[in-house]
């Protein structure tokens, strides 16, 4: 029989990429297929951490020896994209306790800093309260000083863009916005590939595989019911507030009203609370933030720090963990564990589904499944995706030489390195093109038209909304007000599209925006809010009324 | 002493104060900063009902728009005002507003309800109804056939303003109208430098940038009929960069109207803010907190703690933007004296920012209509009684309606601004 590829990666998240890199690059032919763009799933969602799960050594120690060793080798195989993010876990006095606290938590994270090492993790560092108000003013409350430590961030968007890229230069296949909407099947159940439909089109076409992996995240469940029952998980909501700018000098971990750990978190230009975590069993293409999460927590982070309360809240973010189900336990305690199922033993050969796991951890989760894949395949190459760098990431261009060779800004200089790495250069070379090519299109990042052309032409942009993930269009506290309408001109120009299209695809852009950030139209924002009514629907009557009557 | 003290110099304020100060009125008007007016787009908006446009072929007046408004929205403030006392507010203001832009050069037309809106081009690209404009956007109109060739300017290095993407639009949404497509030709100039709207405007006030403009520009004009440009011919000195332009052209030269930041919002409020001293207004700056005594209003407290005391107070102080209105923990209310405030669907209560918006962005969302709730002499109510006696609204800090995109917020801030000033000087002389 004529395959169209051996294997067909479902899902655009981490662990979908992931998958896809590793398999390219042992020279297996292979195609992904994401429905919506990447990292729109719980990838997306996630506080795009890189961390070592310090809290899951109380009942999942596995876990976090896992997320350390691997997130070690994700920052040598994409060391620009990853940043350091230094946390302070202030320790509020319980009164009885006297001093047993503190050192119960400096003891706990002398255990953590020994995994913390495989990801070079500063050792923990135990502070005095005068310490600790030193470096962080403005806490509030009575504390028996503090405890620091030590994690990385990353953008996740660009995390699963770079997989993809490097997986397309070792050969691999890509459709986003395509939707898998059945499985081939022969007379034995066996099966042999997926029917896959084009959003927005309504024909469906045959793609012939030897291998379907299911990496569907919390969508896995609905992929793997295709081929029958069987995988089941324990879907948890997870919600994150976004402030407009960077607020705190570090990350900090606080509890919750009910004891849980939530984090305030400066990430990239923006400060980051969350998150919840609650069983979810609504539907996962409509996600919404209920007023109780956004009090729930704002009441936590204002607790610690009062100032909080009035600063501008400008979006949210929500997401569904792909968690592996189990009975009885808390949302928190369940295990982020990751899970290769192989569904012949469900009556579905070639079949596989890859449930849960951790962001920190997707390269060996990939690596794992790639390994059962390559054995169903008879395929006997080994694991790379260690070994070499992805697009970018062999070497890190200085950051005052290139803002003098290009005549841009170091802040702009630094923003572009620290996306595109070593292809920096040709990024902005684009600049060379037109007049404004260096000009920055947003006041709240400073991303260069020259970097927007350069993702509408090599980083497999569909939609202007993708750019949100490319280049953190719409994403900071102008939400779309500035870059929205620069980035709809040059994605139009880049495109030759027509004034209606470049209409609806910002119209779609504010529209993903909007869905978000309603339920939080709170203080200053809501002034924002008007301004865009103002800018967009006032003065290019979006969507198009009567011109003239 | 005042007779009248205004919160707020923006259109609603600067017309509230202007009509006081008309009836003799010894009038202070109190301002925190720029708000909504200076992100104007340079149009006029009065009204304009897509629904009614849908429902005839034919184009409707303003006065038939005004009509359907107060029909079929009926807590709109042209719908608590009245037929008779908008349309008398909205002539009266308008003319006041002509008086006072006439030293700046931005004055415009005079108002004829029997016409209908017209469509002016958008720097976003598109054709969009307006009643009327300031000066510099009025002249190159869409809805009618237009005869000969027109010049779409574009400056490099002007960011978001595209001749071609003007040109295009404009030709499709013309046919909607009906009437030929007008043609265009694309003109390009580069003066040598990047820069935001506001900065390119400021550059050229000065001569020598405005020469090397026409300088570019002579010779190439030839056979058209006009010439549509960018919004930023000049920022103090417009009038005189655009009037040269359009004499060594020889022909009329127009500015389209602005997205954000705008520079025909920020001539406007400038040009407002010269009226108001012009006037004789005493000019103060933020307010911070009032006092009453016997259910009267007495006096505002300014930011330095002096008291300003008045008989009768005009409330001008704009909505989300400018911060008359907020949402602070659990409420959305009026800020200056927590007034109550409900959306042209009624009281909002305090359910959630999402209970009372929509789905798309561009819908139309009851939120984006909260202020506080008038009487037909626009008195504030709480309650269902009137706050203050003593006490008028003006402008967008009346809800029922939409901010400046539903296409009739000038025309609100006109008629109220112009009969909450006229109530307060009468209010005022009541008192002993």
């Amino acid at each position: 029989m004529q395959h169209d590829t051996d294997v067909l990666i479902v899902g655009g998240g981490s662990n979908g990429t992931g998958l896809l890199r590793d398999l390219a690059k042992r020279g297996v032919k292979v195609m992904l297929c994401e429905k919506g763009d990447f990292a729109r799933g719980a990838t997306g969602a996630s506080s795009g951490m890189i961390h070592g799960g310090p809290r899951y050594m109380l009942n999942d120690v596995e876990t976090t020896k896992h997320s350390c060793e691997d997130s070690g080798y994700i920052q040598r195989i994409m060391p620009h994209l990853l940043f350091r993010i230094p946390f302070l876990m202030p320790l509020l006095a319980r009164p009885g306790l006297g001093k047993i606290s503190p050192t119960l938590h400096d003891v706990y994270f002398t255990v953590y800093d020994r995994y913390a090492a495989m990801k070079n993790g500063i050792p923990h560092a135990r502070l005095t309260t005068a310490e600790l108000l030193a470096i962080e003013p403005g806490l509030a409350g009575e504390f028996d000083g503090g405890v620091t430590l030590d994690e990385w961030g990353i953008d996740c968007g660009r995390l699963c863009l770079l997989n993809t890229l490097d997986a397309i230069a070792h050969g691999a296949q890509v459709e986003t916005y395509t939707e898998v909407v059945g499985l081939l099947r022969d007379d034995h159940g066996t099966v042999q590939g997926a029917r896959l439909r084009r959003v927005g089109e309504v024909t469906v076409r045959e793609v012939r595989a030897k291998v379907v992996v299911n990496c569907a995240g919390p969508w896995a469940a609905k992929v793997a019911g295709l081929a029958g029952p069987g995988v089941r998980l324990r879907p948890g909501k997870g919600v994150h507030l976004i402030y407009e700018k960077r607020l705190t000098n570090f990350a900090m971990i606080t509890n919750a009203v009910d004891g849980r750990q939530v984090f305030i978190m400066p990430y990239q230009n923006e400060t980051w609370i969350g998150t919840t975590d609650d069983d979810y069993y609504g539907d996962l293409d409509d996600l919404s933030v209920s007023q109780d999460e956004i009090r729930y927590l704002q009441e936590a982070v204002i607790r610690l720090l009062p100032r909080m309360a009035d600063q501008r809240l400008i979006n949210t973010r929500v997401g569904v963990r792909n968690t592996v189900y189990g009975w009885g336990q808390l949302e928190d305690e369940l295990s982020r564990r990751y899970e290769i199922v192989d569904h012949k033993s469900l009556g579905a050969p070639g079949l596989f589904s890859l449930l849960g796991g951790k962001l920190a951890s997707f390269r060996i989760q990939a690596q794992e499944a790639a390994d059962a894949v390559c054995k169903t395949l008879g395929v006997t190459a080994r694991c790379e995706t260690h070994l070499h760098t992805v697009p970018g990431g062999d070497a890190i261009p200085e950051e005052t030489e290139l803002a003098r060779a290009y005549g841009i800004e170091r802040l702009a200089a630094r923003r572009v390195i620290y996306r595109h790495g070593s292809l920096a250069p040709r990024v902005l070379d684009v600049g060379r093109e037109t007049p404004t090519g260096f000009s920055v299109v947003c006041a709240s990042e400073p991303t260069l038209e020259c970097e927007v052309r350069y993702a509408v032409r090599h980083e497999l942009v569909t939609h202007l909304g993708d750019l949100m993930t490319r280049c953190r269009i719409a994403v900071g506290a102008c939400q779309g007000l500035d870059c929205g309408l620069r980035a709809a001109q040059i994605f139009a120009e880049e495109r030759g599209l027509d004034p209606t299209s470049e209409r609806e695809e910002l119209m779609d852009l504010l529209s993903r925006r909007w869905r978000t950030a309603r339920p939080a139209l709170k203080g200053s924002q809501l002034a924002q809010a008007e301004l865009l009514m103002t800018q967009y629907t006032g003065l290019w009557q979006l969507p198009a009324l009567v011109p003239h009557a | 002493m005042f007779d009248v003290v205004i919160v707020g110099g923006g259109l609603s304020g600067t017309i509230a104060a202007l009509a006081a100060r008309k009836q003799g009125a010894k009038v202070a008007l109190a301002a925190r900063s720029w708000g909504a007016t200076a992100l104007s787009t340079g149009a006029l908006d009065i009204a304009y009902t897509p629904a009614l446009s849908r429902a005839h072929q034919l184009p409707r007046t303003l006065a038939e728009h005004v009509l359907d408004i107060i029909a079929h929205r009926r807590r709109h403030p042209y719908a608590v005002l009245g037929l008779e006392r908008t349309v008398s507010g909205l002539l009266d203001g308008f003319d006041l507003l002509r008086e006072a832009l006439g030293p700046y050069d931005l004055a415009p037309p005079p108002l004829n309800l029997e016409a209908a809106n017209l469509s002016l081009a958008s720097s976003l690209g598109g054709v969009l109804p307006a009643a009327s404009a300031l000066a510099p956007h009025v002249g190159l109109e869409f809805g009618v056939p237009v005869a000969g060739k027109i010049g779409v300017l574009s400056i490099d290095g002007l960011m978001a303003f595209d001749a071609q993407r003007i040109a295009t639009a404009i030709s499709a949404d013309t046919k909607n109208f009906d009437v030929p497509t007008p043609e265009f030709e694309l003109l390009r100039v580069a003066l040598g430098f990047v820069a935001p709207p506001l900065q390119l405007a400021r550059t050229l006030d000065d001569q020598v940038r405005a020469d090397e403009l026409h300088a570019q520009l002579r010779g190439r004009t030839q056979g058209l009929k006009a010439l549509l440009t960018p919004p930023v011919l000049g920022f103090a000195r417009a009038h005189h960069v655009r009037t040269r332009l359009q004499e060594s052209l020889g022909i009329p030269v127009v500015e389209s109207l602005a997205h954000l930041p705008s520079v025909p919002g920020a001539r406007l409020q400038t040009a407002l803010t010269a009226s108001q001293a012009q006037a004789g207004v005493t000019q103060l700056g933020e307010v911070i907190g009032s006092k009453a005594s016997a259910g009267k209003l007495c006096s505002l407290t300014l930011a330095g703690g002096q008291e300003i005391q008045a008989g009768a107070f005009v409330l001008a102080s704009g909505r989300f933007i400018a911060g008359g209105v907020g949402w602070q923990a659990q409420h959305c209310r009026e800020a200056l004296f927590d007034l109550p405030v409900a959306s042209e669907e009624g009281p909002l209560e305090a359910d959630g920012p999402d209970a009372v918006t929509r789905v798309s962005p561009m819908e139309s969302h009851p939120l984006m209509t909260a202020g506080v709730v008038v009487n037909p002499v626009l008195q504030p109510l709480a309650e269902g009684r009137v706050a203050y006696p003593n006490l008028f609204a003006a402008g967008m800090v009346i809800g029922g309606f939409a901010s400046r995109y539903s296409l009739c917020a000038d025309g609100v801030a006109l008629a109220t601004g112009l009969l909450a000033g006229r109530a307060a000087v009468n209010k005022a002389g009541e008192t002993p």
